[in-house]
């Protein structure tokens, strides 16, 4: 083990695939997901590390803004640039191979633009495309991984979000419940810094110490001591801010950076048993405490249910939810069977086997049971369509009120929803869901509660109509970060903090926590060239 | 008052075929790749299968689902026994293998007079995977009964008989039909419901019943390969026979050159 973090010089660098950014292609490089609108003249496509580090030296020298981007599946505007440069690593789309990594997992060693779904068709199906020019070693290891039933847990909403985004931002999904965010599954990863150099880090070689301090050196040798930032991490899904803490891993100081440290353009990822079987089931509620009861019960008993995830709806969301099946019919992704007297409904992803499937589903129809629902009610999918029937029907909330919003916009263009991403510890569920009741409930505002209950995080949808309830909105949500920050929970649980979310982490990290992030920040960036605006202001 | 002493008993024909979705050609071989692909319920008998439920639910009658194939063909009746259906029926034996739709369509049917009779008798329009929409009529035709085929709307329903809409090229044909008939329902019929969680497990207490070439009173030369008067001699992969043409250059221009394209090949009205 050690604390000295090792950076390397490429030994030739091709010249840097860069050219001028096209009116038309504003609308694609400029914006992510959010709609936050960026500027930029220059584009970067490269396709290799060494293309990626020629553009960095080339910026470095030029003092060009650079900011990273792929898929722009991101919704908090990290991949939008502010003045300069897109580096955009679509083109670096190649599966590399399969490793085994110290532990002896099997890796799908890629780079970063590869797509999360060609990645997870990849390994279900064995077949990659570019298996016939691997080496000899990842053939073997190929066929080996044919013989067993692996998979590569995260599952982020956005299937077409490439790996390297998923791993700035430690990416996570419904199944974060069972199998936790991206960053347990990331075994190396390559990242080119601004100055063209590289670091190869491979999980469990290089730590901060207990006091937190590690080193940085140089290709000539020169070592330069610094630290990993203090605070402490919540105990509950986070993705707000550097990861921190004496003695962590310096592999997951950048995992989660947000393309703020340094370009990560290769990554192996580890490989994990699939459940033999896989099914949902959408339960329904006459209340909402009902579904809150069911949970907490559900919870204690994951284990011997295979629970892998755990969802909700709250009451107003099933209203959206029946009024689009009113406008829309059977394309609304809504099934028709969608019980006229449900308030809530959960959905839970249950990986189990053959032999324990009876007992399994069993347990979940007594607890449906025991807080008066039923079972003759609740949805079951077995099949791959049937899942893809209920992944729509959970895909047409957000739609709806993506849909809403809209409207509204035609009225008020500047007009947005209000998406809360925060997080509490089990024992604030209860607590937290009665105060954004009855906080948004006083206000008359429109708002959807949905999300991911089995981790005490749930999303606040706010639908304002008028500028005055944006404004109102956005003062509810700040009262709730405070809230939140004092049941010691996260601000920024899944979605990152990009750049619209930096007043939020503050709440989170206080002044010295944002000073912390700078330090670091710094140390990698000196000229705060990369990633403008993301986490910390260029001041 | 009812003429009828018993239940209405309503028949819903199966089958299990491989999940095209996720079928991929290994780019090597250029041959299907089988691992880690589902075995599913074709997806065009779900809304046999929901008709089936929904004659039954007006009629207070009892629905049995019935499908031919190997041991794990019990999948699919697993699926209709957790949407709603009462009984599920295994047409499972060796002698049954490589049967084209004439032999399946007899098996279907000797395995529907046993366990019958039948009122209505429901299935898909066609199997995803041999796609020829044979199986249906050729159990009407075996069992002597008339068949309404590519049903889109069950109107009504009594003890009698059912009222449908039946999908043609020209138009829609409005029918009534007694019972017993067969009917082939197209996915414009309906919005088959999603199985419950109550329906599942009631599927995986309850185990299949097995009928097999014996138990049906088949004969070797009625069933399989042995009663099938047609063969499969040789599959192709279809090939494009379209000309393939790219046009470049500004919009304006492009859009004119295709438009003078499209008038010279015919496909422009003049």
């Amino acid at each position: 083990m050690s604390n000295k973090l090792q950076i390397q010089r490429f030994s030739e660098l091709p010249p840097p695939p860069v050219r001028e950014l096209n009116a038309g292609e504003g609308t694609k490089y400029l914006t992510d997901e959010s709609r936050y609108q960026g500027t930029a003249t220059a584009l970067a496509l490269p396709r290799s590390s060494e293309q990626v580090a020629s553009v960095l030296a080339e910026n470095r020298r030029t003092g060009t803004p650079t900011t990273v981007s792929a898929a722009r599946t991101g919704i908090t505007a990290g991949a939008v640039p502010q003045g300069g440069m897109v580096l955009n690593l679509e083109k670096m789309d190649s599966i590399t191979g399969i490793v085994k990594d110290k532990d002896g997992v099997f890796c799908v060693q890629c780079q970063a633009g590869v797509t999360l779904r060609d990645l997870k068709k990849s390994v279900r199906s064995g077949t990659f495309a570019e298996a016939a020019h691997w080496s000899r070693e990842s053939r073997e290891h190929l066929e080996e991984i044919k013989q067993r039933r692996l998979f590569y847990p995260p599952d982020p909403t956005e299937t077409t979000a490439t790996i390297g985004g998923t791993v700035a931002c430690d990416a996570s999904g419904a199944h974060s419940f069972a199998y936790g965010a991206t960053r347990p599954y990331v075994a190396r990863i390559r990242v080119v810094l601004p100055d063209g150099n590289y670091i190869d880090l491979p999980r469990g070689t290089c730590f901060a110490d207990r006091n937190g301090v590690f080193k940085l050196v140089a290709p000539d040798g020169t070592e330069q001591e610094t630290k990993v930032p203090r605070y402490k991490q919540p105990p509950t899904k986070n993705a707000g801010g550097y990861y921190s803490g004496p003695g962590m891993d310096l592999i997951d100081l950048f995992i989660g950076s947000e393309g703020t440290l340094g370009v990560i353009t290769e990554v192996d990822l580890r490989l994990t048993e699939a459940p033999e079987k896989s099914c949902a089931v959408v339960t329904f509620w006459q209340t909402e405490q009902q579904a809150v009861d069911f949970i907490e019960a559900i919870r204690r008993d994951r284990d011997h249910i295979g629970l892998e995830a755990a969802e909700f709806f709250g009451p107003n969301a099933l209203s959206l939810l029946r009024r689009r099946r009113e406008e829309l019919g059977e394309t609304s992704g809504v099934p028709e069977s969608l019980p006229d007297h449900a308030n809530a409904a959960n959905y839970l992803d249950i990986g189990t086997t053959s032999a324990d499937e009876y007992a399994s589903l069993d347990a979940v129809a007594a607890k449906v049971h025991n807080f008066n629902g039923r079972a003759e009610h609740c949805w079951f999918a077995g099949t791959r369509a049937d899942r893809e029937r209920l992944r729509l029907f959970r895909h047409a909330l957000p739609e709806t009120v993506n849909d809403r919003i809209g409207t509204v916009q035609k009225r008020f263009p500047s007009l947005t929803k209000l998406g809360t991403d925060m997080a509490v510890p089990d024992e604030h569920l209860r607590d937290i869901l009665r105060q954004y009741r009855r906080a948004l409930d006083s206000t008359g505002l429109q708002y959807v509660i949905f999300g991911h209950i089995g981790d005490n995080h749930l999303h606040i949808n706010i639908l304002p109509q008028t500028p005055e309830e944006y404004e109102l909105g956005k003062k509810i949500y700040w009262d709730f970060a405070h809230t939140v920050v004092n049941m010691n929970g996260s601000v920024a649980a899944e979605h990152g903090i990009g750049k619209l979310k930096k007043d939020f982490l503050r709440i989170m990290l206080g002044d010295e926590g944002i000073r912390e992030i700078a330090a670091v920040k710094r140390v990698f960036d000196p000229a705060m060239l990369l990633g403008r605006q993301t986490l910390v202001s260029a001041e | 008052m009812s003429r009828r002493t018993r239940k209405i008993r309503i028949a819903v024909c199966i089958k299990q075929v491989p999940d095209t979705s996720e079928l991929q050609i290994d780019p090597e071989t250029n041959t299907l790749i089988r691992q880690g692909v589902e075995a599913v319920l074709n997806p065009l008998d779900e809304f046999a299968i929901e008709a089936g439920l929904r004659l039954r639910e007006a009629l207070a009658g009892e629905l049995t689902a019935f499908t031919m194939g190997p041991q794990q063909a019990s999948e699919v009746l697993e699926k209709a026994l957790a949407m709603g259906a009462d009984h599920g029926i295994l047409l499972c034996d060796k002698a049954f293998a490589g049967a084209d739709t004439w032999a399946t369509s007899l098996t279907l049917a000797r395995a529907l007079k046993q366990n019958g009779p039948f009122d209505a008798i429901f299935a898909g329009k066609q199997a995803i995977d041999g796609d020829t929409g044979q199986v249906g009529p050729g159990i009407a035709a075996h069992l002597g009964i008339p068949q309404v085929t590519n049903i889109s709307e069950v109107v009504s329903a009594d003890e009698e008989g059912v009222e449908v809409k039946r999908m043609l090229d020209t138009g829609t044909a409005h029918l009534r039909a007694a019972f017993p008939v067969v009917l082939t329902a197209l996915k414009e019929a309906n919005e088959p419901r999603l199985p419950t969680l109550a329906g599942r497990l009631r599927a995986l207490h309850s185990s299949a019943q097995t009928s097999s070439a014996e138990t049906l009173g088949l004969s070797a030369e009625d069933t399989g390969l042995n009663g099938s008067p047609t063969r499969v001699v040789k599959i192709d992969v279809p090939r494009p026979a379209r000309k393939r043409k790219t046009i470049e250059g500004p919009p304006a221009s492009a859009a004119r050159n295709l438009f003078t394209h499209l008038q010279e090949d015919g496909c422009l009205l003049k």
